[in-house]
């Protein structure tokens, strides 16, 4: 084996090259911003997490033991505005694509680094913002604000709410349009469309629709705020408006979020899957357009959320059609995937725990998906926790596990050591227990009959309620699951082993420079000259060309 | 391009076509796009295309309602 | 000839405006104007949200339309049209000069601009202080106020719900405010504009923030441009037999 010079870890880097609270709220470095966002968004996954166990609590009998329906109302919705608005959809690209995009394509910094830093500073004011109306006296509409009764009924606070959703979608917007100029202008030399890494494209496919799909909700819930404020009747029936033409809009928005959630996740997954199996990815221009592909399909589909609202059957029809049309790209991804793992030399390390049980959990959350998109089965399956299992499957199963995945995978990156990785797999296996024993019986709920957004149910039901206390404990598992991570990774960021710069042995950019980087990113501007996931065998190593000298010794 | 007031009746499609032309006037000379990259034109291509789809289904929902007699 | 652009090459190379992470003045003009584009993409999103309302109601009550846009003055919305298209020539002027280095003219021009901006926003206030005065202004917007067409010149034909009236105006309000709001911004961005053209900050190398100021002011041109016929002039030709 030939010897390579180990560059010495350099002594400044992007963490200790300014001290003090100040260096880290003025910063325009891509990756100290992604630390604020990984603070500021784990935070309101906590706060979500305990409304979540306030549900699940109040389930486990079939009466009202914790809370009035009242309250309960506003914790279903403040559970979901939290968890949709304030961590899934900023989640992956907020922390994991701010710090790795300008290191995967080899730049210095994000396209426009200030507006990067203001968009940390606009999801925080829209989240205190939102908070803020949570302690007031929250708001009971849903997360999804369904007119007329958010615009004339609630007596909650929608407005401020409203407000907060507003404010952060300005957060989501400048991100996606960051990404967008970044990855169009700021490639290093050689980087081409085709050698970039399969998680640039799927925040390309991501930042395109926050682009495309967030100004709508924007004015969507202005015209709630102003139709509350001055009753002007654009959603309301007795001045000549329309309530569905609510829907219309806030779908046209958040069916597309779903694919901001988890077109991110599939990009990390691609990473993992790729990197551990030590194969190029099987077809990578498949799996590379079926991000697009899912970008654009993703807005054509908004209507299956209003088989039952008094939508045109016509137009349902045209919906369900369109609504299995996304079907396609999922599918190229999931068996790329699996057609990657083939023959390839796979280590279970932690990440890749994750992004197998990404691959299982997200087929089953798409393949119950079908049918709701079926017109006549979801007749009988809309509202109830039918529903909530399938949106779940995709949003905790998928964005969530491959958020954690990819947390893992780059973390020895982010702070320059290891997470302990026996509890790393041990933990792993808790959430995918844990969330499974959570879920699965939901979907048996609902298919039952069992709706959603009740808290009581018919005592005399006995099935019903043996699958929520499996679905509690599931939950008290997987919130364990949760609490061993953030733990450990708290405790590594101090005593962990110092990471080398390229721990796993790969060949993406991201990895040819220290751990954690400098601030600058790269010590000179690379020049690309293979494949991504090249995983070339050793006689054809100069092929590689200028990584070789990066390349670590094995120790 | 400059106009002032128009007289009398004036057909809807007349008055948004003048109004496609002169937006296209300011988008390709004032805005530089005929001499920008092709890139430019896709974004604004995108645009209008999710416009588009925003438009069509929507429209698909209320201009079906009608069809099937609601007892 | 090719000796002078590789100077202007190697000179732009190394502008004081070059900001680190770029590697030269040509990929810092590129991404700032791609920027643009891309957050205008966002704002014809954001328009087209309320221009979509504007068409199903529209199409749901033709008459009620009608009548409530014919009661705009289509005088001042036809004087508020020419204003912001010479605006936007002048803009374009203000751009042009900047890039062959006249900073007097890019001044003036850009001083012409905001002029014309605030010509705009003047002739709208007035526009809006009709509203106010026929108490045209929808819902419970102005507390004491509330919307009643019937004692001022809009009479409604006979079985006319005076709601659908109301959506109109509801309508009306929203998108020129918003667009006002657009054009309230615009003209802030482009005092800063002027005052570091004053400064002498732009030269043939280093444009790129006149230019995408620029953008932005002919993209709020573009609106307008939609937002006369379409609230105006849609309906004149009902206007006839509905009186």
């Amino acid at each position: 084996m030939e010897e390579f010079e180990v560059p010495r870890p350099p002594r400044t880097n992007y963490l200790n090259a300014e001290y003090g609270v100040k260096s880290w709220l003025l910063t325009k470095d891509h990756k100290r911003i992604a630390l604020l966002y990984l603070g500021g968004i784990s935070f309101f996954f906590f706060i979500g997490s305990l409304y979540a166990m306030a549900i699940r609590l109040e389930l486990l009998t079939p009466q009202a033991d914790l809370t009035q329906s009242s309250t309960y109302n506003k914790m279903f919705t403040q559970h979901g505005i939290i968890m949709v608005f304030f961590f899934l959809i900023p989640s992956i690209p907020a922390t994991l694509g701010n710090f790795l995009v300008p290191m995967m394509i080899g730049a210095k910094d994000l396209a426009f680094p200030r507006i990067n830093l203001l968009s940390w500073y606009i999801y925080m004011l829209g989240g205190i913002l939102t908070i803020y109306a949570l302690l007031a006296g929250g708001v009971d509409t849903g997360w999804t604000f369904y007119t007329p009764y958010s615009t004339t009924f609630s007596n909650s606070y929608v407005i401020a709410t409203g407000l907060g959703i507003f404010i952060a979608g300005f957060s989501s917007i400048l991100t996606g349009l960051n990404f967008i100029v970044t990855i169009h202008t700021m490639r290093a030399p050689g980087m081409t469309w085709f050698r970039l890494p399969l998680f640039i494209w799927a925040h390309y496919a991501t930042s395109l629709i926050m682009i495309l799909g967030t100004p709508v909700i924007a004015i969507t819930i202005l015209l709630v705020a102003f139709e509350r404020l001055a009753h002007i009747g654009i959603f309301d029936p007795a001045a000549g408006g329309d309530p569905v033409l609510f829907q219309h809009l806030f779908w046209f928005y958040s069916h597309p979020a779903v694919y901001i959630m988890v077109l991110p996740a599939m990009g990390v997954v691609s990473e993992l899957i790729a990197n551990f199996s030590r194969k190029n990815i099987f077809g990578y221009k498949f799996v590379a357009f079926s991000s697009l592909a899912i970008a654009v399909f993703g807005f054509l589909v908004w209507g299956h959320h209003m088989f039952v609202a008094s939508q045109s059957i016509y137009a349902g029809m045209i919906f369900s059609i369109l609504s299995f049309a996304v079907a396609i790209p999922s599918a190229v991804k999931v068996f790329n995937w699996t057609a990657t793992l083939h023959k390839g030399s796979i280590s279970y390390d932690t990440p890749m725990l994750y992004g197998l049980g990404f691959i299982g959990l997200f087929t089953i959350g798409g393949l119950t998906g079908m049918f709701l998109a079926s017109l006549a089965t979801d007749v009988h399956l809309s509202d109830t926790y039918f529903i909530v299992a399938h949106f779940h499957y995709i949003m905790v199963g998928g964005t969530l596990l491959a958020y954690l995945g990819g947390l893992h995978y780059w973390w020895p990156k982010i702070s320059g050591r290891m997470y302990p990785e026996g509890w790393g797999r041990f933990s792993a296996l808790i959430v995918f227990v844990g969330f499974n024993l959570t879920f699965s019986p939901q979907f048996v709920l609902g298919y039952m009959g069992m709706p959603r957004r009740y808290h009581t149910y018919p005592a005399d039901l006995v099935s019903w309620q043996v699958l929520h206390v499996l679905s509690t404990a599931g939950a008290s598992i997987l919130g364990v699951g949760l609490l061993i991570p953030l733990i450990y990774l708290i405790w590594s960021m101090r005593y962990g082993r110092i990471a080398e710069a390229n721990p796993w042995h790969l060949p993406g950019l991201e990895w040819q420079t220290a751990s954690p980087p400098p601030t600058q990113n790269f010590y000179e501007t690379p020049i690309v000259t293979s494949e991504a996931y090249e995983f070339a065998p050793p006689e054809a190593k100069e092929v590689v060309g200028r990584f070789e000298r990066q390349r670590p010794v094995k120790i | 391009m400059a106009f002032y007031n128009f007289p009398g009746p004036l057909n809807a499609v007349v008055a948004l076509t003048i109004a496609v032309i002169k937006a296209t006037l300011v988008i390709l000379y004032f805005m530089h796009v005929r001499y920008s990259p092709r890139l430019i034109a896709l974004v604004i291509g995108a645009a209008l295309f999710w416009m588009a789809i925003l438009f069509a289904l929507t429209i698909s929902d209320y201009s079906t309602r009608a069809w099937l007699p609601v007892s | 000839m090719a000796e002078d652009l590789a100077t202007t090459q190697e000179h732009a190379a190394t502008h004081s405006a070059l900001q680190h992470h770029f590697e030269n003045m040509e990929q810092q003009r590129e991404a700032g104007t791609l920027g643009m584009w891309v957050f205008l993409v966002t704002e014809i999103m954001f328009f087209g949200g309320m221009f979509l309302a504007y068409t199903l109601y529209r199409s749901k009550y033709p008459e009620a339309f009608a009548v409530a846009s014919n009661h705009l003055d289509i005088k001042l919305g036809g004087i508020n049209t020419a204003v912001l298209i010479v605006s936007s020539f002048t803009m374009a002027m203000a751009v042009f000069s900047t890039q062959v280095g006249k900073k007097r003219n890019s001044i003036i021009f850009l001083l012409m601009t905001m002029a014309l901006g605030l010509t705009f926003l003047g002739i709208k206030a007035i526009e809006y202080h009709d509203k106010y005065r026929d108490s045209l202004i929808p819902g419970t917007l102005i507390p004491g106020r509330p919307f009643n067409p019937s004692p001022h010149e809009l009479h409604l034909p006979p079985g006319m719900p005076i709601g659908n009236v109301e959506l109109f105006y509801w309508i009306y309000f929203a998108m020129t405010g918003m667009h006002a709001l657009h054009m309230i911004i615009g003209v802030g961005i482009l005092s800063v504009i002027t005052i570091l053209a004053v400064r002498g900050r732009f030269s043939p190398e280093y444009h790129a923030p006149v230019e995408i100021s620029g953008l932005y002011w002919h993209f709020v041109d573009i609106v307008w441009i939609f937002l006369f016929p379409l609230l105006y002039l849609l309906g004149r030709h009902l206007a006839g037999h509905l009186g």
